[in-house]
């Protein structure tokens, strides 16, 4: 390791690739119009492409030098990162369709800096050279002879997910929100692509809908026509999110492995990450409404380094009862298994919770209902805004002993952190005119987290617990 | 516990900077409004409501905020801990101890240059944190001295870790 490694050949292609993609609407626009002029600049942009892919493989290399590993990278100006290797706090392996065609990995290696997006390092390399790399990296290069026999031998329980839970988890996410937002995203992409054809957008919509009908359609029809597209879509998103989450979790596993977590999973694109138990700042659970009535939980650690990149889910386990995620935190994290009691917010709070949506959706409904009268149909939203304050309030709570902070908050989604107080970087309470007749407040918490602005905030709690928390940080 | 104000000229500061932003604002709107005026047809007078209701806004926010934060604004460092307290009709208490500090960063727009103002900048890890408008050499002296005692801080808990 000491000599400097470089990455794969083959990420070079795959640098074309990905800067190709990037590119793709413009060499969609070309191809369907194409003129010899236009041929000439995509000629000329892909070999620039591939020119500048070249360069950056040949100018980027690692190695590790006196216990520090150095990232050397830039095209035209020279990088040069220098990372302890005991500040690592997350080693990613990866492998997609290309990596596997040419037998490779790509590495990312964390260390703890919070201001960087995505990983420090990222570096594609020949499979026995990278797991060889992680597994050096993952010793401390001070005992390595000593560890280094058990490492491979030493494992703890290992926890497998089967198809039928990650059938369970597609079937309890938030299919519908899902749906709706890759609908809109797609929106863009599918309005570039008709426009590419000479097809408007309504003249498509038109072959299977009349706008005109359902604009001038009877309040009942449309309630009707609402809840029909939004029953095709659900059951469209569940199929999808089915076969999507089945693909992607393949075969996930978790265990531990010499005060390391490793989890893998993945069929077309594989991953397995090793995070250093003791750099778990929090877990955090989720549960969505579906959940809540089931006991289910999303359970999701955070750790600087995991789940910061886009697309990428700080999962511990795709899907847990209590008493697995039990079994879960006293194998993997035992740190956490002593949970403090929660406090929840005081009875006469219950109007805080409800009357502010209420108050916000009666006027922007209302509004809307001026503008476009039958938009009167919003207000049947209300009794579920009604439901969510009520679920927010019945759920809002915090508590904490010497070591941990656990807080619990939202409605219809609800999240509970449990937090190490070591980890709490700073505690905020913001008390507004109605909370603070009532001697309560909102708590926001600052917690060293894989992304700025992951933060604790749980809504109308008693504020005597202010100066028991400000104890509670100064202490650790 | 002590706290201390912000300097007396962050009023002037707000006012200033604020001022300043609603004047832009305004023109480009008003410009907007009397360019577009034709195309605009007969929606012309919800976008002209929008653009009062949006000046009045900002004008609040230069003419009367300013009184009121600097009357709120307080902060107070000591051994441990960093406290501020703020806000407008939200009032906000906040905790830093000293040991979570990553580093502390002044800054001055041109405003503050000219009132001889500093702002800081307060890292944790977990987030950032700001006191505004106050005097320049005062925000050096605190910069200086939260330094010093993070670096204490840090000491004596090695020390502490590896006894």
């Amino acid at each position: 390791m000491n000599e400097p490694a470089k990455n794969h050949i083959s990420s070079v292609v795959l640098n074309v690739f990905k800067t190709i993609k990037e590119f793709f609407f413009l060499f969609i626009v070309i191809i369907i119009k194409p003129s010899f002029r236009d041929i000439i600049i995509i000629g000329a942009i892909i070999i620039l492409i591939i020119g500048y892919s070249f360069l950056k493989w040949y100018k980027t290399c690692f190695y590790i030098k006196d216990g520090i590993l150095v990232y050397e990278t830039g095209v035209l100006q020279k990088k040069i990162l220098s990372l302890s290797m005991d500040k690592i706090t997350t080693i990613d392996l990866s492998q997609n369709m290309v990596n596997k065609f040419f037998d490779t990995f790509r590495l990312k290696i964390d260390s703890g800096s919070v201001q960087t997006k995505g990983a420090e390092i990222d570096i594609v390399l020949k499979k026995n050279i990278a797991v060889s790399t992680r597994d050096i990296l993952l010793r401390n290069p001070e005992n390595y002879e000593k560890r280094s026999e058990y490492i491979e031998n030493e494992w703890g329980r290992v926890f497998e997910a089967s198809n039928m839970e990650l059938l369970l988890t597609a079937l309890t996410k938030n299919n519908l929100a899902l749906g709706l937002g890759l609908f809109f995203s797609m929106y863009t992409f599918l309005d570039d692509i008709l426009k590419a054809f000479n097809i408007k957008y309504m003249d498509a919509v038109s072959n299977f809908i009349d706008p005109g009908k359902i604009m001038n359609a009877s309040i009942p029809y449309l309630i009707l026509f609402i809840a029909e597209a939004i029953s095709a879509v659900w059951i469209i998103c569940i199929i999808l999110s089915a076969i999507g989450t089945i693909i992607k979790f393949h075969g996930f596993k978790v265990y531990e492995t010499n005060n390391n977590i490793k989890i893998e999973y993945g069929l077309i694109n594989t991953k397995s990450y090793s995070l250093p138990i003791e750099n778990v700042q929090a877990i955090i659970l989720k549960q969505n409404i579906i959940k809540q009535k089931l006991g289910l939980y999303n359970i999701e650690i955070s750790t600087v380094g995991y789940g910061n990149e886009a697309k990428e889910e700080a999962i511990l386990y795709p899907i847990v009862s209590k008493r697995l995620m039990n079994e879960l935190v006293s194998e993997l994290i035992p740190e956490f298994q002593v949970q403090p009691v929660v406090q929840h917010a005081p009875r006469n709070t219950l109007t805080n919770f409800i009357t502010v949506p209420l108050t916000i959706s009666i006027v922007i409904f209302s509004i809307a209902a001026l503008i476009y009268h039958k938009a009167i149909i919003l207000f049947l939203l209300l009794p579920i805004i009604l439901a969510g304050g009520y679920l927010n309030y019945k759920n809002s709570a915090i508590g904490f002993n010497n070591h941990m902070l656990k807080s619990v908050s939202g409605g219809f989604n609800r999240k509970i952190y449990i937090v190490r107080a070591i980890s709490i970087q700073s505690v905020s309470l913001e008390v507004s005119p109605f909370q603070r007749r009532k001697k309560v407040g909102t708590y926001v918490l600052q917690y060293y987290a894989s992304k700025l602005g992951d933060v604790v905030n749980v809504k109308n709690l008693s504020d005597s617990f202010f100066v028991q928390i400000k104890v509670l940080l100064l202490r650790e | 516990m002590n706290f201390e104000k912000l300097d007396k000229l962050a009023k002037k500061s707000w006012l200033i900077s604020r001022l300043t932003a609603m004047i832009v604002v305004s023109g480009i709107l008003i410009t907007f409004r009397i360019i577009a005026h034709n195309a605009l047809g007969d929606k012309v007078y919800i976008f002209s409501i929008v653009i009062v209701i949006i000046i009045t806004l900002m004008a609040i926010n230069a003419f009367v905020y300013p009184k009121i934060e600097y009357k709120q604004w307080r902060y107070s460092i000591n051994e441990d801990c960093i406290e501020l307290i703020h806000g407008i009709y939200f009032v906000k208490n906040t905790i830093i101890p000293v040991v979570r500090i990553q580093h502390i960063k002044t800054s001055q727009g041109p405003v503050n240059k000219k009132l001889g103002l500093s702002s800081m900048e307060i890292y944790t890890a977990g987030g950032v944190h700001k006191i505004p408008n106050i005097n320049k050499e005062k925000a050096e002296e605190i910069a200086k001295h939260l330094k010093d005692k993070v670096h204490i801080k840090v000491i004596s808990k090695l020390e502490r870790l590896e006894y």
